[in-house]
């Protein structure tokens, strides 16, 4: 009900990532990174902000073995990071492994004494196939299994791993979360197609961390609800003000259905025949009939609803990049190396009209390690951390370390 | 004891009383055992001891001191120079220990002698510069600290015969014995250097101080005589070791006491210019009489050993007394009770040794004092018992008076408490627990518990209203009629409360006319005031009822009513207008948190955090309980009600009740044998008789079905009001009870409980009112009454998930979307739940639960509340991203 008067939009890009020492194979790292192209370089020390348990010159140059992404929240990514670093207290794999009583018990004296649960901190190192383990566990749990989540391997070994263990449990992922080889795991550098997030890379530099991929989505968005008179929900029919409405434009770059996102998740839930889900992973358009996925039309939704000039400024860059493009005639090469272009602008220019307080900001705090941001965080909210002693694995968060 | 003994021994001298017996010992021992070995040891010890302490304390030692002019006038260019003179002086010296050890050698079987020849070397020390040299050598070489030690273990030791034939021996060996003999070596030196650092030192005063801290007499003797022992026996085994340690010895003590006659001479006197020195000595004695072997400190005794000193033991424990100044001895002297015993007689002997006589006796009744507080567990237990306890301020026990007052006062409030509450013997304990210990505050506060625990009927559940009603039905209708026989009522308790007050107050001397204010201003302010009404009135009804008339009042009432008796009608009058305002709400600003959440609790709540909201909460819930135009003044109408309730429902049953009691006397326990309903209500308690009073207007809506609705009408606007909270409304606590109730009870309930919901529909928010009866009108009515209900009991809950998770989905699909024509912004800026759900959005779990316990819930026709815990169950059962407000800005 009391919503932030400035709702954050769905991050274009955020991950988590584990990295290693490409030195000491042992050594391994759990941190979260709305743009992992900046954030590596700040690991190896090319670039300011590293972790500094990642600063020690013996185990540079680190490198990112694979990336967890497509979190839909800061939050979400971090709450995730933090079960990823602390499998020995996250809710989320006890749940996974034990059935019900335990964590209940648990939670329990957690309530009573308000402090971070019993166990010991256990920072004992984790080997890779462990931190794989607790990967396949979180993502198996009942919190994270349903987020839109992608596995992106980027080594080789790793996945070789990661499948044994898969192999080993003989588990496997939810359908929803896709598991991509990239990297090392390809033969050959892949061609790059920016709007295809499932796509490999060949690096993580390829990675496309910004809204550039929803761009084409979003001008054609806009220059629809530009002038919805004639526009209607193509289900309920009704017509639709995209002023008051939520309204829900089709991704397909020829379709023109429009809808409202209540009667659209309707339709799509209904017909996943799961009468207790309440927020559908894909659908068919009605318009178009393709298969469209639920996140990609609320990342753009929230994106043009919640940060109006940051998507009349990419729009404006597309069309300038557009021009500059036709008039240049560049390689066929031209939209991967322009890529890194668009790639930061689109942040400046938010920057200044959002203030630090949504995306960018992701940057410089969640981006520094671990012990960084908790101890920000626990500055931050000392006073609510009183007030609310309830169960949380976030509480412990704020606590621990 | 030990280590008090250990400490005298350094301080005084170096080898004390104790020496003796350790020679015995280790006389013996070395006889049956190694020679060496174990002959060292113990002296060592005992000078090993000696030396730290003489080396820490006191530097300035004589020897220290001879050497010193020396070194410190001249510094190391001529300690060169010195070596010669030294040795020279060495030679000599050893050689004039080698003739005293001569003549003690002679002497040693008589006693004394060890004195005279100690004061000889101590004066030729002094005078003769040869002395100084010793020392120094030590200190520079071990050559010559050979030579000079061995020479010197004759002279200290005192050991003539045994040093004698091995005079020359003893040099070979020392020479020859080198580990031996460096051990002294080395210490010396260091204690040279520590010296040399001092060098600051002035020789006199050292030489001062080094008289003031000399042994006393005794111990000298018993050197001597331990020496001898030692002596005698060493010299067959180990002359070089013994003489080695007796050496060093006499480098601290012997030498010293022979530097000082003075001290000796003071000794003899008894009293010496320096406390401390007797003080020290006062522990060794003590530990000899613990111990109960001798005391060697008798001038006599010193040189005839164990025989003597078992014999005599008198002369020996004469010492004692005298040292049992200090407060350690006296303290340990209580617990070695035979020993004490035997002090006593030797008291008595004591006059000799010089201490004054008003000393002694006074340590004498102290420790016969201290005898005497030593009491057996169990006596202490009684005597513990004994005592009355009383607690307060200072100020306040000293306004308070005599322990006799206290008891009076005590028991007159006991006395009137038993009238008062004659069925709860619990209650009257805790009150007089209460009493007891916190004088006229703590009263007040426990009669508010009263109120409390009278709320409730003797099974332990809240007394209900209908309860009442049943009284009201019937004195309801007489009411207007017994309008005036309040003032009556009023004439006939006042002298009770009066003479309570009296009870109370009558030993303070203020003047009568002021007591009846003088309670309230004793105690917190405004609050207590109040309170202090509040306190009154409870005995008050029922004093009615038991006494109507004042003579039977009297007869009852303990203590003096006679004075109250006479003021009777003007302070009925006074009291009159405070009086008629009924109970009223305690002051629950006045608490202390503790005490407010235990009322919270009282009232079935789980614990609120915040003062102040366990302050609304308990306001809320006592108008509910009373009334809610209890405390509003602005009512008179139904102030009036109250004041006529008691009395015509007491007014109704004074004949049974009070010929019972006459009965009965104090007890009225009997009354409540009296089957009739109405005397079982009104002997209920207090309390109970308060909260008829104050749910009064709720019987009059009954019986009087104009008044009635008025009430309920109130009560629906204070639900409105109160409705944003997530506090009950006194309205919902209300109904709890009268719900809890009806179940147990439903006589003619129906017609009350059906008006209940009617006017209680409305309780909902007027916003959620409005989507509910949009949509679910239906529902509504069946469900509302059991929501109030459910609602009290929300937070203390833990909803299973399985439960209510459903509900909670279908909650979220439910809520109605906003449509854009409505007069908000729109969906887009107030996206519904499910909309954010939809969007990814992490939702924030404080205000979802907060959502769906105002309204979401109730869509769905779901009476339950729900936790941020279970609500965060449910987000995480379904994947849906949700945080704590707190980390929403993540």
């Amino acid at each position: 009900m009391e919503e932030p008067e400035n709702p954050k939009p769905i991050p274009a890009y955020y991950c988590c990532y584990l990295l290693r020492s490409t030195v000491r194979h042992a050594s391994l790292y759990i941190g979260s990174t709305p743009n992992p192209i900046r954030r590596l370089p700040q690991h190896n020390g090319v670039a300011k902000g590293g972790a500094k348990r990642t600063a020690r010159d013996k185990l540079r140059p680190w490198e990112m073995t694979l990336v967890v992404e497509g979190f839909t929240s800061r939050v979400g990514a971090l709450q995730f990071e933090w079960a990823w670093q602390h499998p020995e207290r996250s809710r989320h794999l006890d749940c996974e492994d034990d059935l019900d009583p335990k964590p209940r018990v648990k939670a329990n004296a957690n309530a009573k004494t308000g402090m971070p649960k019993p166990k010991p901190k256990a920072q004992t190192r984790r080997s890779l196939v462990a931190h794989l383990k607790d990967l396949l566990s979180l993502l198996r749990s009942a919190y994270f299994s349903s987020w839109p989540l992608r596995v992106r391997f980027f080594c080789v070994d790793v996945y070789r791993a990661w499948r044994a263990w898969n192999d080993r449990v003989d588990t496997h992922l939810p359908g929803n979360i896709k598991v991509i080889l990239d990297g090392d795991n390809l033969a050959t550098s892949p061609n790059v197609k920016q709007d295809d997030e499932l796509a490999p890379v060949g690096s993580i530099n390829n990675l496309s961390v910004d809204y550039t991929r929803i761009e084409d989505h979003l001008e054609n968005s806009m220059f629809m609800l530009e002038d919805p008179e004639d526009l209607q929900c193509t289900v309920c029919k009704a017509s639709i003000s995209p002023d008051q409405e939520q309204v829900v434009v089709c991704p397909h770059p020829n379709c023109r259905g429009t809808s409202h996102l209540l009667c659209l998740s309707t339709k799509f839930l209904d017909a996943t025949n799961e009468p207790d889900l309440l927020v559908p992973t894909q659908g068919t358009c009605p318009s178009c009939g393709n298969t469209v996925q639920w996140v990609t039309m609320m990342r753009e939704l929230s994106f043009r609803n919640r940060a109006e000039k940051e998507a009349r400024a990419i729009i404006r860059k597309k069309e300038k990049r557009a021009r500059k493009e036709s008039a240049a005639m560049e390689a066929s090469s031209g939209p991967r190396s322009s890529s890194i272009e668009p790639r930061s602008l689109p942040e400046e220019a938010s920057q200044g009209d959002l203030g630090p307080n949504w995306f960018e900001e992701v940057d410089i705090e969640s981006e520094s390690d671990f012990e960084g941001r908790q101890k920000n965080h626990s500055s931050r909210h000392p006073s609510k951390l009183e007030i609310v002693i309830e169960d949380s694995d976030w509480d412990d968060a704020e606590l621990i370390e | 004891m030990a280590s008090i003994a250990d400490v005298i021994i350094l301080s005084s001298s170096p080898i004390p009383p104790r020496s003796p017996g350790l020679a015995r010992h280790d006389l013996k021992q070395v006889s049956h055992l190694l020679p060496r070995g174990e002959t060292p040891p113990p002296i060592r010890s005992a000078t090993d001891l000696s030396q730290t302490h003489t080396r820490s304390r006191f530097f300035p030692t004589p020897i220290a001191s001879n050497n010193y002019p020396e070194d410190v006038t001249k510094p190391k260019k001529r300690s060169t120079k010195k070596d010669p003179t030294a040795n020279t002086n060495n030679k000599t010296a050893s050689s004039k220990p080698r003739r005293k050890a001569e003549k003690v050698a002679d002497a040693p079987e008589t006693i004394p002698h060890g004195d005279p020849q100690r004061e000889t070397v101590g004066t030729k020390d002094d005078t003769v510069k040869p002395t100084k040299g010793r020392p120094r050598k030590n200190a520079k070489n071990k050559d010559s600290g050979n030579m000079t030690l061995a020479g010197k273990v004759t002279k200290t030791s005192g050991d003539p015969p045994a040093k004698k034939p091995s005079k020359s021996g003893k040099k070979t060996v020392a020479t020859k014995l080198s580990p031996l003999e460096d051990m002294p070596a080395k210490v010396t030196p260091k204690e040279s250097n520590a010296l040399g650092k001092d060098e600051v030192l002035h020789l006199d005063e050292a030489m001062r101080r080094r008289t003031d801290w000399t042994p006393p007499r005794e111990t000298t003797y018993e050197e001597i005589a331990t020496g001898n022992d030692g002596g005698r026996q060493d010299k067959e085994r180990d002359p070089n070791l013994t003489g080695g340690f007796g050496k060093r010895l006499s480098d601290y003590n012997y030498s010293g006491s022979a530097l000082n006659p003075r001290d000796l001479v003071q000794d003899a006197n008894g009293g010496g210019p320096t406390k401390r020195r007797r003080i020290d000595l006062v522990s060794p004695e003590i530990q000899a009489l613990l111990n109960g072997r001798y005391s060697d400190s008798n001038d006599q005794a010193s040189a005839q050993g164990e025989s003597m000193a078992s014999a005599k033991p008198k002369k020996t424990t004469k010492s004692k007394p005298k040292k049992f100044t200090t407060l350690t001895a006296r303290m340990t002297a209580q617990y070695s009770t035979i020993d004490a015993e035997q002090d006593e007689p030797v008291f008595d002997c004591i006059p000799d040794i010089g201490t004054t006589k008003g000393r002694r006796r006074k340590t004498k009744e102290t420790e016969k004092e201290y005898s005497f507080t030593v009491l057996s567990p169990e006596a202490a237990v009684e005597f513990l018992n004994d005592q009355d306890l009383v607690f307060g301020t200072c100020s306040q026990l000293e306004i308070d008076g005599s322990p006799q007052t206290l008891r009076e006062t005590q028991q007159a409030i006991c006395a009137s408490e038993c009238l008062s509450y004659p069925e709860g013997t619990r209650n009257k304990n805790s009150r007089e627990i209460q009493e007891s210990s916190t004088r006229s505050v703590s009263r007040l506060a426990g009669t508010r518990n009263l109120w409390c625990v009278g709320a409730r009927d003797t099974e332990g559940s809240l007394i209900q209203p209908e309860k009442l009603n049943v009284v009201d039905l019937t004195g309801g209708g007489e009411s207007p009629a017994k309008k005036s026989h309040d003032n009556v009522e009023r004439a006939s308790y006042k002298p009770l409360q009066r003479d309570w007050f009296e009870l109370e107050f009558t030993d303070i001397d203020s003047p009568p006319a002021q007591r009846p204010s003088s309670p309230p201003s004793t105690q917190r302010g405004l609050d207590s005031e109040t309170q202090a009404q509040a306190l009154v009135q409870p005995p008050a009804p029922i004093a009615t009822a038991t006494a109507l008339p004042k003579a039977k009042a009297r007869a009852t009432k303990p203590a003096k009513p006679a004075k109250g008796a006479d003021n009777t009608p003007t302070e009925a009058v006074g009291s009159q207008p405070t009086a008629s305002q009924g109970p009223s709400m305690p002051q629950y600003t006045g608490f202390t948190d503790a005490e407010l959440s235990k009322q919270v609790s009282t009232y079935g709540f789980k614990a609120v955090r915040g003062r102040k909201k366990m302050i609304d909460l308990l306001q809320q819930c006592w108008k509910s309980k009373h009334g809610s135009n209890a405390t509003s003044g602005s009512q008179p109408i139904y102030q009036l009600e109250q004041q006529k309730e008691p009395v015509s429902k007491i007014y109704d049953i004074p004949s049974p009740i009070s010929d019972a009691k006459a009965k009965a006397t104090v007890k009225s326990k009997p009354a409540i044998s009296v089957k009739n309903r109405k005397s079982l209500d009104a002997t209920k308690s207090p309390s109970v008789s308060q909260t008829n009073l104050q749910t009064g207007p709720k019987k009059n809506s009954r019986a009087k079905p104009i008044t009635g609705t008025s009430t309920s009408f109130i009560d629906v606007e204070e639900i409105q009001d109160s409705e944003e909270e997530i506090i009950p409304s006194p309205s919902q606590v209300q109904k709890h009870y009268t719900d809890i109730y009806s179940k147990s009870k439903t006589s003619s309930q129906v017609q009350h409980h059906s008006l209940d919901i009617l006017t209680k529909t409305p309780s909902p928010s007027p916003t959620k009112r409005k989507v509910v009866s949009s949509k679910i009108s239906v529902k509504r009515p069946s469900s509302s009454a059991s929501i109030t209900a459910m609602r009290t009991a929300e937070s203390s809950k833990e909803i299973s998930l399985a439960d209510i998770s459903a509900q909670i989905t279908q909650a979220v699909r439910v809520q109605p979307r906003l449509s854009p024509l409505s007069s908000s912004r729109g969906s887009r800026g107030r996206p519904t739940w499910h909309e954010k759900i939809l969007m990814y959005d992490p939702i924030i779990l404080e205000d979802f639960t907060a959502w769906l316990n105002i309204e979401g819930l109730g869509l769905v026709g779901e009476d339950r509340e729900v936790g941020t815990a279970s609500v965060r169950e449910w987000c995480e059962s379904k994947g849906i991203c949700c945080c704590w407000k707190k980390n929403a800005s993540w």
